[in-house]
């Protein structure tokens, strides 16, 4: 087996930020690299938040991107949907565009993972013209397999027991096993900052939403990505999802589980390689300049992994 | 067998595929390839059998057998059980899985450790002790007055705590258990070899299957994820094969 080595700490990086009103509510979006740069839109999993993007914004700002992170509504530091918890992952992709509007971004790249990933594919079907590729990880268009009936009952209160304790195993469950022991504690433990209700309402529209229909009609260049290790995920479903899309491509990580970006310390260079790959190369794309991005450093780590689990 | 197996001995490693006919001759012709492996001084003693639902079998349909030693137990009278748990996997839709029994006679059955066989009296002492040494155990059922139930490849094991004690581990409580996970032998060797505790994945994964109160089996799964730490570690001193790989830190509890 092999461990992924995370050899860069931490550094201290400077950002902007945005409170938006959206639906008239405070809007929290963080804002990485060069206003100029190609408007790349990060959306995260079920009941977390921007944070996830913590150890990886910078990293996709320095290869060439304007890293636009939003907490989605009733997540991290924006507020609750006037309506109260989201459980259609539609309202979602509609405040993903309502966020890029009012920073005045037209095109961008999309990359979502879980339920973002999910809601990745809505806007590719929903707003293609706009996007120059779509990234979704970790999630397929059909209604993801989870019980609704047992989610709907743990919104209330009394019928969540150790919902602390599940959340940290269940999200040590998935991380990959290429990830070390001390950074899959850090994902589990950041986790564990969920809000409960948030996150299995989430979760239901994880098993409600269901976007195949589109697939054959989304025109953007879209890279559908799976870690091998991905227990909450059907790869071959998600396979298939790629080749019903006509500029679609799959791609699995060995070694990796559900949460890439927490998990992959080449993130950023291999989330520009998929878009450069996707169908993007020599069009008017509005990509950054490749002098920035090392695509090939992604192809010899997935070497590397493969050559070591063979 | 001149010395007793290890639960983690995988068995049937060279064997062939086998045309699909009925289960019954399907496992008589595994059990008769395992007792050709063990020795010819094995007898079958029992078999259990459960297949997916796909009672006929085609006959252009090839089952693999894969096998494992589940548990070994000394019985009384000099003999010696070695469980083995069989999956046959067709190449289309046949499944099915057998737990045997094979019998042996030994010179002593005093030198053969019960920590072999998961469940077993022996085994539940041990894990009791261990347990009630743990206080981080403790602090996990500080809240819990009740019986916490698991059953490895059959044989049930009743943990009965109360206010972050453990009064006892044995096969049957008085009053029974809140709930009861299932463990499959073969998914238990699976579990206690693993390079990490793999409880969680395992659960997410349906191989293991839980029935009685569902509140008090989630509220719970911390402390069978530390049940499992110890039994990993009772494992590791057992010597069952694989158990080698076992990479844990926490397992210096008790």
């Amino acid at each position: 087996m092999t461990t992924l080595n995370y050899t860069n700490a931490p550094a201290a990086t400077t950002l902007r930020a945005h409170q938006l009103i959206i639906d008239d509510r405070i809007a929290f979006v963080e804002d990485w690299g060069d206003i100029d740069a190609t408007p790349l839109l990060a959306v995260h999993t079920a009941g977390q938040s921007g944070v996830q993007y913590r150890h990886v914004a910078a990293d996709l700002a320095a290869v060439g991107y304007r890293v636009i992170v939003p907490d989605l509504p009733g997540h991290g530091r924006t507020e609750p949907a006037k309506n109260g918890p989201v459980t259609d992952l539609g309202e979602y992709a509609r405040f993903g565009l309502d966020v890029l509007d009012q920073l005045g971004i037209d095109r961008f790249v999309a990359v979502g993972c879980s339920i973002g990933g999910k809601i990745t594919i809505d806007l590719a079907g929903r707003a293609g013209e706009r996007i120059i590729a779509a990234i979704a990880m970790a999630a397929g268009s059909r209604p993801g397999h989870v019980s609704l009936r047992g989610l709907t009952r743990e919104l209330v209160d009394i019928s969540t027991p150790s919902r602390g304790d599940r959340t940290y195993w269940g999200t040590r469950a998935v991380v990959g096993s290429a990830i070390d022991e001390e950074r899959r504690e850090l994902i589990a433990r950041m986790h564990c900052r969920e809000d409960p209700i948030v996150s299995n309402s989430d979760l239901i529209g994880w098993g409600r939403h269901d976007v195949s229909a589109g697939l054959p009609g989304v025109t953007c260049p879209t890279v559908l990505v799976a870690g091998e290790d991905d227990l909450w995920i059907d790869t071959a479903a998600i396979r298939r999802d790629a080749e019903s899309i006509p500029r679609g491509t799959f791609v699995l990580l060995p070694g990796i589980g559900h949460y890439p970006m927490e998990e992959m310390p080449d993130f950023a260079e291999a989330v520009d390689s998929w878009v450069r790959s996707a169908g993007t190369r020599g069009a008017d794309t509005d990509l950054p300049d490749s002098g920035g991005a090392d695509s090939g450093s992604v192809d010899r780590k997935t070497e590397e992994l493969e050559a070591a689990r063979s | 067998m001149t010395t007793p197996l290890k639960p983690g001995r995988r068995l049937l490693a060279d064997a062939d595929a086998l045309a699909a006919s009925s289960p019954l001759s399907l496992a008589d012709s595994v059990a008769e390839a395992i007792g050709q492996e063990l020795g010819q001084s094995v007898r079958l003693v029992s078999a259990e059998l459960e297949t997916n639902g796909e009672a006929q079998t085609d006959d252009s349909e090839l089952v693999s057998p894969s096998a494992v030693v589940t548990a070994v137990l000394p019985q009384k009278g000099q003999e010696l059980r070695t469980e083995v748990t069989v999956h046959l996997e067709g190449d289309a839709a046949y499944s099915a899985s057998v737990r045997f029994a094979f019998a042996e006679a030994i010179d002593n059955s005093d030198d053969v450790s019960e920590l072999l066989c998961p469940g077993s009296a022996g085994w539940n002492s041990a894990l009791r002790d261990r347990l009630r040494e743990d206080s981080e155990f403790s602090t996990l059922i500080e809240a819990y007055d009740g019986t916490i139930g698991i059953a490895i490849g059959g044989r049930p094991v009743h943990f009965r705590c109360y206010r972050g004690h453990v009064l006892e581990v044995v096969a049957r409580s008085i009053l029974g258990a809140d709930f009861v996970l299932s463990i499959p032998g073969d998914v238990f060797v699976d579990l206690v070899t693993a390079e990490r505790n793999r409880f969680m994945e395992t659960a997410m994964s349906g191989r293991m299957r839980s029935s009685g109160s569902g509140y008090e089996y989630l509220r719970m799964t911390s402390a069978l994820i530390r049940i499992i730490d110890h039994a990993r570690a009772m494992a590791v001193t057992a010597g069952y094969v694989g158990s080698e790989r076992v990479l844990d830190t926490n397992l210096q509890v008790a």
